[in-house]
């Protein structure tokens, strides 16, 4: 796990980033919401990192990598093609997620969800689905509390057999861990890890809801 | 009668002085003489809507007692749609409305005619708009209306301030009149003689709750007053467990349903109640019930508040208000008495006046558009007109422009989305008219924090912080509508909740909202510790806190700056009394915790009151001085500027006020948690890219005034520079126990820690998972 919220798979010399959101920004601009046009650019520059990084063979998106169906076609071509240039040397994976089903770039294929390894890799959890999973899509976020501060951070959830993802684009949010969509998450043995700025940080969740782990 | 004249006039009154009818004679009087016109002849504008309501059924009386053939009408946010569309194509000859309702008819494109004959504009409650955003958009609307008519009148009713002058100008064009109505009787204010120990620290009033509850018992109808929504919880939830004379007492805040509010009034006014616990949502004007004592637990904070607060009591005018002080610790009961002297003596806080923001601006250079195209140069001569705006640069202005088209970016993408378009140089036309009807759902200036709506089973009970939530575990219990409830889950943005027998619950803190306490107050409190002279008037227990205090450390007073060092428990600590207000000792905290960390001192947090702040630090701080000289306004202000959190909060604000993220779209109804970007992931993006944005500089100015109180810090240091006293201890001094109690509740997150303090979490897991290990 790396503290810019993408997940390297060793054993299979893989990068997983999720929720990329593209062109976010931009599409708020019909609407009359000038948001700042730059996320589409940052997001690419943490993108870039990460691939220098782990210099991977294998990249998976795991869904919502535009924001919407039209975000590719919008996106200036000094992105594109910066998009295109990172990941020229490495086998793309693309996931779609719900944001954008059917607006992939020509050259990739988007598939539903895959299996490597024995783990299914999917945008969206499914909660009838037994078997090891890696999914993304809810943006986990949560609040640590120590000696009285507070601090909020985006996380991965993981439990025995269910992995989340946290986002990686810049202007997206983070949907809290007390959430029902987390329900099954309460109910079980799960860890959560935060996004440092440097590292990450693990933390389990009975301490994060504030109720320190039992004594005996 | 100046305004009769054509002269604009100011009339300052104390509370209960008949002055809203006054504003009105003028206007009867004209209408009287010339008959109605069938335009727009009077409009009536207040801070509250429920005002406007009351003002329209007192100004009844008088109308059908001279028989005036006149229509009058209000208009606000709750007005139905169908009587809306009537009075915009039929005008009623006096209208009553809020600053929000005045800056949705001026978007209309027929605003020119509508407001074409208006003879008189009478602004209500005047001291309360000049210190926030919402004076700033009334004080633009008010140059627009006198641009459409310049020779209507303006009439400002506002409560005694000690700077009238100022007052003046903002409020009248040229040199109006002023009219001081004196105060004919001082209000009667005593303090709760308590029966048992006052606190040292914390606010919840427990301890004379009995002695409360005898005087509300007494009364007729009383109002408590508390100062924060948590208050207000814990003290209905109290007297009701010694409620045994079966008095009817209810809850008036505003985090609860609309409907449940406007429940408690209308028993109110009926006289079917015999108490109100009210935080400032009954501050205001609303004269519908005989009040006979008001009772303010904790703090008064100001002295202008206090006024009005007491003014809530016996609207006559030749008898006393009466009123009676609860403090909840030690420091409340300095503050009460020396409240209590100054408005004896007949002192009064000044009103502040701020600089208008840009963020105002910008929604209301789109709301003229909406109207119809502008010119900027004539726009331009409008805006400096309205007092907030007097300095505003052109450039900036056209930054403002800019911002309102597109963005504002350097970099231009998408320019088929402009909202403005440029048709003539320097002549601006609404691209699109669609872009007016978002426009008009997203008018005001008052930003709500991000809530939560809350859900016993099938009802809803009002909203919540969303902030606060999120520190709750499930099964935890707080107070909320005067019930203990337990947190089930989160359901989009809806707390679902159950009731639960426990008569304890864990309360909400509501950290928001806190008003600072003011300069004038704040400088009365250190005159009255300062000088042992000043202590006739405190109970025993008092004298001898301050005289231990004096003992093993020094009192404070206004020629020095107390400061303190000592370790208690395995920490070290550092206090300095400032009495600059808690916004002011917040920004201290901030800038003390990075010249300690360059220090090496290890600092780790910090709690502020108003009076004072501590920081707890790893190793002991030896030179007061060097930490405290001014220069930390320069050095490590700037930098933290850049990064602080609170300016974060502060552009979430900005945003929303500007336009830049809309609250409400058309065929959207968006609540609190599912807004779909964040604020604060735009400013940090903003902050990067573009780090001169008209928008950050908008905030950062904001913040100077607001949350961060620069000036009034600065002044502090700099007038004590040379007047540090350093008190190494032993041990903790009795004033700063309160601190040292909050320290482990509320101190703030510094963004620079985040590491270190999630790494110290995960330790904590390791020791504890191994405590778990070995049972």
């Amino acid at each position: 796990m790396h503290p810019s919220g993408a997940l390297y798979w060793p054993s299979q010399f893989s990068l997983l980033v999720a929720d990329l959101h593209f062109e976010k920004g931009s599409s708020y601009h019909k609407t009359g919401q000038f948001l700042p046009p730059y996320d589409t650019h940052q997001t690419l520059e943490k993108l870039e990192t990460v691939i220098k990084y782990f210099k991977p063979r294998r990249i998976f998106f795991l869904g919502d990598t535009f924001h919407d169906m039209s975000a590719w076609k919008r996106m200036p071509d000094v992105n594109k093609s910066r998009l295109l240039n990172a990941v020229e040397n490495l086998e793309v994976v693309w996931i779609e997620g719900n944001h954008d089903q059917g607006g992939v770039p020509d050259r990739f294929k988007s598939l539903e969800k895959i299996e490597v390894d024995g783990i299914t890799l999917r945008h969206i959890m499914q909660r009838s689905f037994l078997g090891p999973e890696i999914s993304a899509h809810f943006h986990p976020a949560g609040v640590i509390k120590f000696g009285g501060m507070r601090v909020r951070r985006p996380c991965f959830i993981k439990s025995d057999q269910k992995f989340v993802m946290p986002s990686f684009g810049v202007l997206t949010g983070g949907l809290d861990f007390s959430n029902e969509a987390f329900e099954e998450f309460h109910k079980c043995e799960t860890q959560l890890f935060f996004l440092g700025r440097r590292k990450i940080f693990r933390s389990s969740e009975r301490y994060l809801k504030n109720k320190k782990v039992g004594r005996g | 009668m100046h305004a009769s004249s054509g002269k604009d006039v100011l009339v300052l009154a104390p509370t209960g002085a008949g002055k809203t009818l006054s504003g009105f004679l003028p206007s009867f009087l004209d209408i009287h003489d010339r008959g109605s016109n069938g335009c727009l002849h009077t409009l009536y504008i207040s801070p509250l809507k429920a005002l406007t309501v009351d003002v329209h059924r007192n100004i009844t009386k008088p109308i059908e007692a001279i028989n005036l053939p006149i229509s009058f009408e209000t208009r606000t946010g709750d007005t139905p749609a169908g009587r809306r569309k009537r009075q915009k194509s039929k005008p009623p000859d006096f209208l009553m409305t809020t600053p929000e309702s005045l800056a949705l008819l001026l978007s209309y494109e027929d605003a020119e005619t509508y407001f074409s004959r208006l003879r008189f504009i009478i602004i209500d409650e005047l001291h309360t708009f000049f210190d926030n955003k919402r004076g700033d958009l009334l004080s633009l609307n008010l140059e627009r209306i006198t641009s459409l008519s310049p020779t209507a009148v303006r009439i400002g009713l506002s409560a005694t301030i000690n700077n009238p002058q100022r007052a003046l100008d903002w409020i009248t064009r040229d040199r109006g009149s002023l009219v001081e109505v004196s105060e004919a009787v001082r209000p009667e204010i005593e303090i709760l003689e308590a029966s048992s120990r006052i606190p040292w620290s914390g606010h919840s009033a427990k301890h004379v709750i009995k002695n409360i509850y005898e005087n509300i018992s007494r009364a007729g109808m009383s109002i408590i007053f508390v100062n924060t929504r948590a208050q207000a919880e814990f003290v209905f939830q109290e007297l009701w467990q010694v409620n045994d004379k079966h008095r009817r007492i209810a809850l008036h805040h505003g985090s609860l349903e609309r409907e449940l509010r406007r429940k408690v009034e209308a028993s109110m006014a009926a006289g079917r109640l015999d108490c109100v616990v009210a935080t400032s949502s009954l501050d205001l004007g609303l004269d519908w019930a005989e009040i006979d004592l008001v009772i303010q637990i904790g703090a008064p904070k100001g002295l202008s508040r206090l006024i009005q607060r007491v003014g809530r009591s016996n609207h006559r005018i030749d008898q006393p208000s009466r009123a009676m002080l609860v403090p909840t610790n030690r420091f409340e009961y300095l503050e009460c008495l020396a409240a209590k002297l100054e408005i004896e003596s007949g002192n009064l806080d000044g009103a502040n006046f701020r600089v208008g923001g840009l963020d105002v601006l910008a929604q209301h250079l789109l709301g003229t558009a909406c109207s119809g195209n502008f010119q900027a140069d004539l726009l331009y001569a409008e805006i400096i007109k309205a007092t907030p705006y007097s300095k505003l640069e052109r450039d900036e202005f056209d930054a403002v422009i800019d911002f309102v088209s597109n963005g504002g970016y350097a970099l231009k993408t998408y320019p088929q989305y402009s909202r403005l378009i440029e048709t003539t140089p320097g002549t601006y036309a609404l691209r699109d008219v669609k872009i007016a009807r978002q426009y008009r759902m997203n008018i005001g200036t008052i930003v709500e924090s991000p809530m939560l709506k809350v859900k016993l089973r099938n009802r809803m009970l009002g909203n919540i912080e969303e902030n606060f939530i999120l520190n709750l575990a499930q099964g935890d219990t707080f107070l909320f509508g005067g019930m203990v409830l337990k947190f089930d889950r989160l359901h989009d943005a809806t707390v679902l909740v159950s009731k639960t027998s426990d008569n304890e619950a864990q309360i909400p803190s509501y950290a928001g909202g806190r008003l600072p306490l003011t300069t004038n107050l704040a400088s009365a409190v250190r005159l009255l510790i300062g000088n042992k002279k000043n202590w006739k008037g405190l109970p025993a227990q008092i004298q001898e806190w301050l005289n231990m205090q004096d003992d093993r450390s020094h009192l404070p007073d206004n020629k020095r700056l107390i400061t303190e060092a000592f370790e208690f428990k395995s920490r070290f600590y550092f206090v300095v009394y400032t009495f600059s207000g808690r916004n002011a000792n917040q920004t201290l905290g901030f800038l003390l915790l990075r010249r300690m960390r360059r220090a090496g001192l290890k600092p780790m947090g910090f709690s502020i009151s108003d009076y004072a702040l501590a920081v707890w630090s790893l190793k002991p701080v030896e030179n007061a001085e060097k930490l405290l000289d001014p220069s930390i306004m320069i050095d490590e202000f700037e930098e933290w500027l850049e990064e602080t959190p609170l300016l974060k909060r502060l552009f979430r604000d900005a945003a929303i006020i500007s336009g830049l993220v809309e609250r409400r779209h058309p065929g959207k109804v968006k609540t609190g948690r599912q807004v779909l970007f964040s604020s604060d992931l735009i400013y940090d993006v903003l902050r990067r890219y573009e780090p001169d944005h008209i928008l950050l500089k908008a905030v950062r100015r904001d913040a100077m005034e607001g949350l961060i109180d620069a000036s009034r810090l600065a002044d502090t240091l700099a007038n004590f520079q040379d007047n540090i006293i350093f008190r190494n201890l032993d041990y903790i001094s009795p004033m700063a126990v309160p601190l040292v109690m909050q320290i482990s509740k509320e101190s703030t997150v510094w963004s620079e820690l985040t590491d270190d303090i999630l790494a110290h979490n995960e330790e904590e897991i390791i020791c504890a998972a191994r405590v778990q290990s070995l049972h």
